[in-house]
């Protein structure tokens, strides 16, 4: 009788710790992800371009060397961000994937939903407000530009698929195109 | 009594964190669904994965796509169930697959690529031919044979990427022909 108490105690804090410890290990391993990948590569605006993976810099489990990476990782608290995405002339795979802080990947566009533009524009938004619309976007392009409501802070990556016929000066140039620009500085 | 409670309470924390903790970084698989020795998630990348696989995917497939851009399978094993060994060599054998295109990538026990030197770590339908195919994975090149390289991998890994897949593929990917992986020998012999 005396130890049904403390038992119970125990074994509902473990419960409580086992829960609370799966659902932070996502987000914890994220942000040390979101570290590593601010610190390598470069490039303009806020948009990291990885080099091409080799096994001397490897930041992200499982990553592929059959593909160029390029990374923002944006913050919507300041406004909405532009994002301009080229798609591979060469008509290799090419997507932007995106994650929020938990790591859950909430939305892709990739270049089959680009139906034969060069890029496609999107808007990224916070999912808690409305202030913009893309047919306010400069040079705004119906059919190319998109709206993404988002939650914030989160991650956008850029993923174009390189291989034995690809031209790599070429893939390399292309992708430079990433961008993921504030709307207040266009 | 409340000295005993606080120490259960506090051992309660502990062992639940412990576990947690073993249960994405010990030596559990993403689990799923099985084909021959490769096996794949359909909650991969999706929002409604539960807080155990998610942990889990973020440890081992970080930023994974969801099903619709990419599917991933993983073998482990060998098709009679035998770990991947660095020093065995194993003929990896296909065909087409219904998707826009793939690829095959070797990972080390920890899950980067093998810091061996070789540069031989995946290789693509590019590379392989959208007919029937055959490479060898081990520790030494095979003259005139596409080659993926073990040294230095440990007990290692090979995912498939089914980049754009068919429907098929999504709906039925325990019964896709998918590659085999047949051990030829180990150690010396290799």
């Amino acid at each position: 009788m005396r130890w049904r108490l403390p038992l119970a105690v125990f074994l509902l804090t473990c419960a409580v710790s086992g829960w609370v410890t799966l659902n932070a290990i996502p987000g914890f391993i994220m942000g040390k992800a979101m570290a590593r990948i601010a610190a390598t590569g470069g490039g303009a605006g806020e948009v990291r371009h990885a080099p091409r993976l080799t096994q001397d810099n490897q930041t992200i489990v499982r990553a592929s060397p059959d593909i160029l990476y390029s990374v923002c990782a944006y913050d919507l608290s300041d406004g909405p961000r532009l994002l301009t995405v080229p798609w591979p002339a060469d008509g290799n795979y090419a997507s932007v994937s995106f994650y929020d802080a938990n790591t859950n990947n909430f939305a892709v566009v990739s270049d089959r939903d680009a139906e034969g533009a060069s890029a496609t524009r999107i808007l990224l938004q916070d999912d808690q407000s409305g202030e913009a619309t893309p047919s306010t976007l400069p040079a705004h392009k119906a059919g190319q530009d998109r709206l993404l409501l988002a939650p914030s802070p989160g991650l956008a990556l850029y993923r174009r698929v390189i291989d034995a016929n690809t031209d790599l000066a070429v893939a390399e140039a292309e992708r430079q195109a990433f961008r993921c620009d504030r709307l207040s500085d266009q | 009594m409340i000295l005993r409670l606080l120490l259960a309470g506090l051992a309660g924390v502990t062992v639940g964190a412990l576990a947690a903790v073993f249960l994405v970084f010990g030596p559990m698989e993403i689990g799923g669904i099985q084909n021959g020795p490769w096996r794949t998630n359909a909650l991969i990348g999706a929002s409604d994965a539960g807080p155990v696989l998610r942990a889990i995917i973020a440890r081992r497939g970080l930023l994974a796509l969801n099903r619709t851009e990419t599917v991933y399978f993983t073998a482990w094993e060998d098709e009679q169930g035998r770990p991947l060994e660095e020093s065995c060599r194993y003929a990896v054998s296909g065909q087409g697959l219904p998707t826009r295109w793939w690829s095959l990538t070797l990972y080390a026990e920890d899950d980067f690529l093998a810091r061996n030197g070789d540069a031989a770590h995946a290789l693509s339908e590019t590379d392989l031919g959208p007919g029937e195919w055959r490479f060898i994975a081990g520790p030494q090149p095979v003259p005139a044979t596409p080659w993926l390289s073990t040294r230095q991998a440990g007990r290692f890994s090979i995912t498939l990427r089914l980049y754009h897949p068919e429907d098929a593929v999504r709906e039925a990917p325990e019964s896709l022909a998918l590659p085999r992986i047949q051990r030829l020998d180990c150690g010396e012999d290799a």
